[in-house]
């Protein structure tokens, strides 16, 4: 297993590099400068000449092309052109609140979805399988900024039973440890809802199809044949073979939360990668741009051998096939 | 088996209560004297010399001094960090005798050695300070003593006192430490010691900036609340929510149709927010593209950017008629397009004396909406609908053009269509495109690859319109109109000489008749700053500069202490 792992991880490396360079020649190309914030009638030329150069905007692009590889295999991923603030540090503490927020939405939309589709599932082509189905079709076509404003609205700014916004409160440092878990607990409640309902829905969907197949398969009927309890043909026998869809939308679906996290960081204010991502696009601050973009294709990279372990853990006879 | 499964769920689900409930009873948040201020964004920097957005510099001077601080009448000063000061018989040089009471945050006492080496990092090209350009007059700083200042001049300007205290005063003592190449990724600049009425307590990336009282404050008795903590809500609507929901105490630029509903609610005593305006110093207009954009690239190529300014010139096929623009600016219902967006939040403006001068009282120019003389002056511009598809055309050209403004403007989304629509009436098409502020300023204003814009600036506290007018920043990004003018060049140079307020207000209403003449821009309104603030807080007064230049004066009533 440690072998294909790392068989995987080293076809990786071309398509990251290629990735990366991509992505460091579109955003260099793309109109617009990240001087441009700097500008206006009360500055003079001479300063802003000076902000282009500082930032080695006066460079040949290829000189800065092979200067920043050399740098990223180093580990440096310079500073940011907004705040001088080393780029590694910007991610890092973006990182964690959006770590936080996709997989506690993952980990609650996976086990809610799942355990909703299975009992669709088993009530198929009944009032509540129709009324499931119609709800979570509901959540999985709605905008997810939708259903988040709908909770701020009512569960934030209407009853005030959780924060509106950031994921701490400010005097944070002074709680104790269990007070700051509540904090985060009651800071992440409203996010994680938004973001795993429309997760759910996808989960629900692949579960109830794939569990409906499995029931009618022959292994089921023999098992039920045999006497086996319903919990455990369900739980034991059918709900393996039901998740292996699921395994592949896990590996799918782990790179999109990236991109699909900034909508509820904007709404929730919450200072995750996907936010600092999208100002430093509008910024054109290159550095964290590409920092960010590192981490999405590693993170791509990753997500699918994850995929691919997870697929041979759930059916051997996938590792034994190969 | 199903009731011990449905006990640990419970039993889950308590925990994950009490972890909430124990957060939320003992937050300490409200009982404390503090001051919580919603803001869009981080700032870039506490560091007065990289801190560029005026959010950034708001919270920069909480934190650091000037030497005196310009009074709201833009005139006038107030001394600050200097005790007095003093204009030499030659008027060629100002004395600053320094307070000698003031500490740095970390306890090291206030010299005159801090006001030479600022200055010496103001003018340092490689810091690029975007103030620079009021240092430019100033010839030399020197420290006669620890506790005087003198900066000499090189030529006698009315400007002089506002050049020489521009600028918030570093500490020598922790900056000499650090090369100016790296001071812009240095510790400092999120961690700063100043010596204002407030010091940097925490700040917590993307989410909170707190600041503290400083105790050792020079004015003794100030400042009355002892935590000011700026909150980082990027979006309107959530930050407006807040407010309302008392999350936040204090959020400014409101939009117009937040502060319409703010008012209401306020007048029926459903909310503790105050609504409050003034006048900003930000205005909105059309800016006219009066030449060929593509034969102003052509010249480029052909003669560079150093010949005689007639070789770039080739008229706008559109707006390079004077009668267009005009009719176009007769044609605006400037009354209406305010009463639209909001009255309360955009006021009309008839040309580039904006509230803040003193010439604005003295100015009585107004282009009154003329829908008539509109139509009369094109069709004298040989603008005419021949072909009959109710569209004007001249020489078989359409009257059709795109207008531009920068995306996640409101007022300008709003106005750029009530334009569209007033333009019918004068059968002329405007095609409204709103594109991102980086794209539009990076690459269409640069390229002047467009008919019209519609923009708006911040105005500067000098009054000089050199950068977007004058002949000797036709090359420079702002002067996208490509406006040419020797006589706006030699008014304009009157106004920046003027050596007393009175000769200078004379020459701004010279400029402005002159623009108003030319029309390179059609001024649409300027606008006021919308600004919520909880109720208890009290002795709240905002200026033209920062709605936070008196925050030290501001109290929470006894009562109210929470």
């Amino acid at each position: 297993m440690f072998k294909y792992f790392i068989i995987k991880l080293f076809k990786s490396i071309p398509v990251f590099i290629i990735g990366i360079s991509l992505v460091f020649f579109i955003i260099h190309l793309s109109p617009g400068s990240p001087v441009t914030k700097y500008l206006s009638p009360q500055i003079s030329t001479d300063v802003q000449n000076q902000i282009i150069k500082n930032f080695g905007l006066d460079q040949p692009i290829l000189h800065r092309y092979f200067k920043w590889i050399r740098n990223i295999f180093r580990f440096d991923f310079g500073y940011s052109l907004n705040n001088g603030i080393p780029v590694k540090n910007i991610i890092k503490v973006a990182l964690v609140p959006t770590l936080l927020l996709s997989f506690c939405s993952l980990f609650w939309g996976l086990i809610f979805g799942t355990l909703i589709g299975i009992v669709a599932a088993l009530k198929k082509n009944t009032f509540t399988d129709r009324i499931i189905t119609s709800f979570m079709m509901f959540l999985y076509s709605t905008p997810s900024f939708w259903i988040g404003l709908l909770l701020l609205s009512a569960f934030a700014i209407k009853l005030h039973l959780f924060p509106s916004s950031q994921i701490i409160s400010i005097f944070h440092n002074e709680f104790t440890f269990f007070q700051k878990i509540g904090d985060y607990i009651s800071h992440l409640t409203l996010p994680v809802i938004t973001m795993s309902l429309p997760i759910s829905a996808l989960f629900y969907k692949y579960t109830r199809t794939s569990m409906i197949d499995v029931m009618k398969s022959d292994y089921i009927l023999a098992a039920k044949a045999r006497g086996i309890s319903h919990g455990k043909i369900i739980f034991k026998y059918a709900l393996r073979n039901a998740l292996l869809p699921n395994i592949s939308i896990l590996g799918l679906i782990i790179p999109v939360m990236f991109s699909g996290t900034v909508t509820i960081e904007v709404i929730f204010s919450l200072p995750g990668l996907g936010r600092t991502l999208v100002h430093a696009a509008l910024a054109r601050d290159y550095p964290v741009i590409l920092g960010g973009s590192i981490l999405a294709f590693i993170a791509v990279i990753i997500s699918n051998i994850i995929a691919d372990i997870l697929y041979v853990v759930v059916d051997p006879r996938i590792h034994k096939e190969n | 088996m199903k009731s011990r499964s449905f006990t640990k769920i419970v039993a889950i689900i308590s925990i994950v209560l009490l972890f909430c409930s124990c957060a939320k009873k003992q937050n300490p948040e409200i009982l404390n004297n503090r001051l919580i201020i919603g803001i869009s964004k981080e700032p870039e920097s506490l560091n007065p010399l990289f801190s560029m957005s005026q959010s950034s510099k708001e919270i920069v001077d909480l934190i650091f001094r000037k030497l005196a601080v310009i009074n709201s009448d833009l005139t006038t000063f107030t001394p600050d960090l200097a005790k007095n000061f003093k204009f030499s018989d030659d008027s060629l040089s100002i004395t600053f005798n320094l307070r000698t009471d003031v500490k740095w945050h970390d306890g090291f006492i206030f010299s005159a050695q801090d006001v030479v080496f600022t200055y010496n990092m103001h003018i340092n090209s490689i810091i690029a300070w975007d103030g620079i350009s009021y240092k430019k007059n100033i010839a030399t700083v020197t420290a006669s003593n620890d506790s005087t200042v003198i900066f000499y001049f090189k030529k006698r300007s009315r400007f002089m006192l506002m050049d020489a205290v521009e600028g918030n005063i570093l500490p020598y003592h922790i900056l000499k430490q650090i090369s100016p190449q790296d001071l812009k990724t240095s510790l400092y600049n999120i961690n700063p010691i100043g010596c204002g009425p407030y010091k940097i307590s925490g700040w917590v990336p993307q989410q909170y900036i707190i600041l503290d009282k400083n105790n050792n404050y020079y004015k003794k008795d100030k400042p009355h609340i002892n935590k000011v903590i700026f909150k980082i809500v990027p979006d309107n609507t959530i930050r407006f929510s807040q407010l309302l929901a008392g999350e936040i105490d204090f959020v400014q630029s409101i939009d117009s149709r937040n502060y319409e509903k703010l008012i209401r609610e306020w007048q029926k005593y459903r909310t503790e927010i105050c609504p409050m305006d003034y006048n900003g110093r930000d205005y909105d207009f059309i800016g006219w593209n009066l030449i060929d954009s593509k034969y102003f690239q052509q010249s480029i190529e052909k003669y560079g950017t150093g010949d005689k300014l007639y070789k770039y010139i080739r008229k706008n096929k559109f707006f390079g008629d004077r009668r267009v623009r005009l009719a176009i600016s007769l044609a605006i219902d400037k009354q209406l397009l305010c009463q639209t967006i909001s009255s309360r939040f955009a006021q009309p403006l008839y040309g580039p004396i904006i509230p803040i001068y003193s010439a604005f009282k003295k100015n009585n120019y107004k282009l009154k909406y003329n829908l008539n003389e509109a139509k009369r002056l094109l069709r004298s511009a040989g603008w005419r609908d021949r072909n009959g598809d109710g569209t004007i055309d001249k020489k078989g050209r359409e009257f059709v053009f795109e207008m531009f403004t920068n995306s996640g403007n409101n007022s300008r989304e709003q106005s750029l269509l009530i334009i569209q629509d007033q333009l019918q009436k004068l059968k002329i098409k405007m095609i409204p495109r709103i594109v991102e502020s980086n794209y539009l300023i990076g690459n269409i204003i640069q390229t002047r690859n467009f008919d019209a814009i519609l923009l708006g600036w911040s105005a500067g506290i000098k009054p000089d319109l050199t950068p977007i007018f004058h002949s000797s920043s036709f090359f420079h990004p702002f002067h996208f109109t490509g406006y040419y003018s020797p006589n706006f060049d030699s008014y304009n140079e009157n106004l920046v000489n003027a050596l007393s307020s009175k000769d200078a207000d004379k020459h701004f209403l010279r400029v402005a008749k002159k623009l108003n003449y030319d029309l390179p821009y059609t001024w649409l309104y300027y606008k006021k700053n919308c600004i919520g603030i909880h109720k208890r807080f009290k002795n709240v007064n905002f200026t033209v500069l920062s709605p936070f230049q008196y925050l030290e004066d501001w109290y929470v009533e006894p009562k109210n202490n929470f």
